[in-house]
């Protein structure tokens, strides 16, 4: 069952439906058990694992406040029973390949294996990791009701692709009593039918020409369009499932953490990265960034910087130790592989050379009387971001890096395939095209600070109805489903 | 209290304005059959519908070879008997059973053909090949009863694209054409009653072996068998005649297939009329084949009707329906009909007559 999926939509119209027939203070519980059925139907018995390490992470936030002498001890131990699932059934065979060559000295081996994955399980193993250090820092409370906590963990919503949520803040959304509010239930299925729109009309539809480009091998000028439609893709595919599902999330009146604020609209790499994916960039500053700079080894780095002659460059270390973390660990969540790290550090690599060289990029701009507060500069400078993207996302699409420079170099191969004769076809590119200017428009009225469905709220019916009615059947038009198609799993979906 | 009473009337109306679209979206863009010669789903379907209660009969139920076979309006003209073609092409016994539940609502005939050539098919019919007859039968318990069958419709997703076919042929907009928009503004009313007239033709050189004796078994699937004994129990419950019809066919029929359809006719008491029996019922295989191999034109249904003609006349006592008021839209359409028969009787001649075989169907219409 995916979110995009018929069976999906039914079971949130009848989840909903029992959700508020049923008294206020125990409308917690039926999601708990609408959460339970709904991994089930996506994972099976591997639920079996999430329940799992739920029970470590409630145990072990209970005993770091109880045996307050051994705590640090119980939330190394706690953390690593929750992250070992994560690090055994995905991680193992990067480790394997890491360990073995020592062990092979001692004529040990580590084998390769394959494991299924429980569903969200990068997500869900983030979100028990920040339960617990939020409880060891003192920040929070352990959780007195286990049921609770699981029903966090499990929220349906949000447990394929996130957001990655804390449970101090989405506790307070999901244990409060909620009234059935019919202007809220109306936007949230606004929000809904755009991210159908997203996922399936632009996201699926781009993902037709990519898959054939880079599967069928093309080389040729092609490539700067494969290389935009699967940035497109990416983009939609996930923000269309955040969508859906924080939809989905509000129906029941629980409001998710926001995950997606345009990011094609950033001027810098950095900007960037905190619009894309928030949840994950939060939680790698609080989690990663936050206490490898608070470390000893950085508190000692910054007593010797302070006294360093190049103010500049120590400031720019400063920063760089604790980045590489973040950088580094945000690859490896992305996926097992040398490859998703490299991506990480790519990022980090322009991050730090943007520091670096921000002194004489200044200079630079001042010598030659730049004016930095147009139009034409902020636009520049969101196509280099944007340029700078689409390559990291050819290194995210490519199996390994040398693919991805490959894919670049061949730009220069021509290749006698056409564009309109890999997947889209000229009228099916015509309401791509559409629905990818509907959306930057949505987006570009977002940025302007306009709240476009609260603005759709104040229409009169007749309006309203007809906008909904262009969002379903441009869905169930021109989406890419069913017979004929093989409808595409969301991408994020994987991690 | 008056704003929740209208919230609730609003989100229900616009629900039932929304299925209502998603229902007429549909029919706007699943493949019509605008005509006889184009899948014929549309066209044979909403024919049967088109009649008054109670109108035919006889029915003849098969795949493309039997619409092929079978002219009802012929019949009609000879004798006075209503019948009506109900066949689609590539449709297998499962779907006919449903056909016959279906047009069983509405008809009382007396007599049932089956086309047998699909029996022996050994793979089962495609979700495609049972969409034409599906898509435009009517809502009805019988609808439901099929729709609930995993034989037609293996996961969640195709049941609910058979109930709104928007589902299925959503991806149609882009083949849009006058021939999706004329027929939801015309008639539904099926002049040949059903049948399919062809005036192409190309010599059948495997007529003359196709049927020699030999020692080969022919297999009939689990499922073939299961619906074949359903629809004899179909047919008996309803105090019908089945009549199992071999339909001459080179490509899949033989001496085998022949010998199993006696034991099955043998075993469920009903009639088995092989009209692949060369020594009884002449065809002529220069002339009479459409395309070679499998199919009958004009002039091969002709005969078939004929032969099937004799065959009720020799059984049964009809009455003839000519002069009776209630069959008036007959005599009507009978006109109409002879002049389409006499145009396709025309090409087939012009075709013959000019050696322009079946393959070469394009470059005669270009002239």
């Amino acid at each position: 069952m995916s979110y995009t999926s018929l069976q999906f939509l039914i079971f949130v119209v009848v989840l909903l439906f029992v959700y508020y027939i049923v008294p206020k203070k125990y409308r917690w519980e039926i999601l708990l058990i609408g959460n339970l059925v709904c991994y089930y139907l996506m994972s099976g018995w591997l639920l079996l694992f999430v329940v799992l390490a739920s029970l470590f992470s409630y145990f072990g936030a209970k005993l770091i406040e109880k045996r307050k002498e051994k705590r640090k001890k119980i939330f190394i131990i706690s953390l690593f029973s929750v992250l070992g699932f994560l690090l055994v059934l995905k991680y193992n065979n990067f480790i394997s390949s890491l360990l073995n060559p020592i062990l092979n000295i001692v004529n040990l081996n580590i084998p390769f294996k394959k494991f299924i994955l429980p569903v969200g399980i990068s997500y869900y193993t983030l979100e028990m990791i920040s339960y617990l250090a939020d409880v060891y820092l003192k920040k929070i409370k352990p959780e007195n009701n286990f049921f609770k906590l699981l029903t966090f963990y499990t929220y349906f919503p949000k447990v394929l692709e996130g957001p990655i949520s804390k449970y101090r803040d989405l506790s307070k959304e999901i244990f409060s009593e909620h009234i059935f509010n019919y202007e809220s239930f109306r936007k949230a299925w606004v929000l809904i039918g755009v991210g159908f729109i997203k996922k399936l009309v632009i996201a699926d539809r781009c993902g037709l020409f990519v898959s054939n480009f880079f599967l069928e091998g093309h080389t040729g000028l092609l490539t700067i369009p494969a290389i935009i439609f699967y940035t497109i893709q990416i983009y939609f595919d996930f923000s269309g499932c955040i969508d859906i599902v924080s939809g989905v999330s509000e129906l029941f009146g629980i409001k998710l953490a926001e995950n997606f604020r345009q990011p094609f609209f950033s001027q810098s790499i950095e900007e960037f990265w905190r619009r894309w994916h928030i949840t994950l960039g939060l939680w790698l500053k609080e989690y990663v960034f936050f206490p490898v700079s608070l470390s000893k080894t950085n508190m000692k780095l910054n007593k010797k910087m302070r006294n360093a002659k190049y103010k500049h460059l120590s400031k720019f270390i400063l920063v760089a130790f604790p980045l590489f973390f973040v950088w580094f660990f945000n690859g490896l969540w992305h996926g097992p592989t040398l490859k998703y790290v490299l991506y990480g550090l790519y990022y980090y690599l322009l991050m730090m050379l943007g520091i670096l060289f921000k002194p004489v990029l200044e200079k630079i701009v001042k010598i030659l009387r730049i004016n930095t507060e147009v139009f034409s500069w902020k636009l520049f400078r969101i196509i280099r971001t944007t340029f700078i993207v689409c390559i990291g996302m050819l290194i995210f699409r490519s199996e390994t890096i040398t693919d991805a420079f490959n894919t670049l170099a061949n730009i220069r191969v021509m290749d006698s395939v056409k564009f309109f004769e890999l997947g889209i076809n000229i009228k099916e590119f015509v309401p791509l095209l559409v629905m990818i200017f509907a959306m930057f428009f949505i987006s570009l009225a977002k940025e302007l600070k306009i709240d476009v469905r609260e603005k759709l709220e104040e229409q009169n019916l007749v309006f309203r109805w007809i906008v909904y009615w262009v969002i379903i059947f441009s869905v169930i038009i021109f989406g890419v489903y069913g017979r004929g198609y093989d409808a595409a799993s969301f991408i994020y979906g994987g991690f | 209290m008056k704003k929740r009473i209208f919230n609730l009337i609003s989100f229900c109306m616009f629900i039932i304005i929304t299925i209502n679209f998603l229902y007429v979206g549909g029919f706007f863009l699943a493949p019509k059959g605008t005509d006889y010669d184009n899948q014929g789903g549309s066209y044979t379907v909403n024919g049967l519908y088109n009649l008054k209660d109670n109108q035919i009969d006889v029915l003849f139920l098969g795949d493309s070879s039997m619409s092929r076979s079978v002219s009802p309006m012929r019949l009609y003209e000879d004798t006075g008997i209503t019948s009506y073609n109900y066949s689609i092409n590539s449709s297998r016994v499962y779907m006919a059973y449903y056909m016959l539940k279906d047009t069983l609502l509405t008809q009382k005939p007396k007599v049932v053909f089956f086309d047998t050539i699909t029996l022996f098919y050994e793979y089962r019919e495609r979700e495609e090949e049972q969409r034409p007859s599906f898509d435009y039968m009517r809502w009805s318990k019988v609808k439901m009863e099929a729709l609930n069958d995993d034989l037609f419709s293996e996961n969640f997703f195709d049941k609910v694209s058979f109930v709104l076919p928007i589902f299925r042929y959503h991806d149609r907009w882009q083949h849009l054409g006058e021939k999706d928009i004329k027929p939801l503004f015309s008639s539904k009313n099926s002049i040949t009653r059903g049948y399919y007239l062809s005036g192409s033709y190309k010599p059948n050189k495997r007529a003359s072996t196709y049927m020699n004796k030999n020692d080969k078994e022919v297999h009939m699937l689990k499922e073939t068998e299961e619906y074949l004994y359903k629809l004899v129990d179909l047919c008996k419950e309803n105090d019908i005649d089945l009549v199992f019809l071999g339909i001459p066919d080179s490509l899949v029929w033989n001496y085998a297939s022949s010998k199993k359809m006696e034991e099955i006719a043998e075993k469920t008491d009903t009639v088995f009329l092989d009209l692949n029996d060369s020594d009884k019922y002449e065809y002529d295989w220069n002339t009479d084949s459409e395309n070679g191999l499998t199919h009958f034109n004009i002039s091969g249904a002709i005969k078939t009707t004929k032969y099937v003609e004799d065959y009720i006349l020799d059984n049964y006592e009809f009455k003839s329906h000519k002069k009776d008021p209630y069959y008036d839209n007959w005599n009507k359409d009978l006109k109409k009909y002879k002049k389409m028969e006499t145009k396709t009787l025309k090409e087939l001649k012009y075709n013959i007559d000019n050696n322009i075989q079946y393959e070469k169907k394009k470059s005669y219409k270009k002239k």
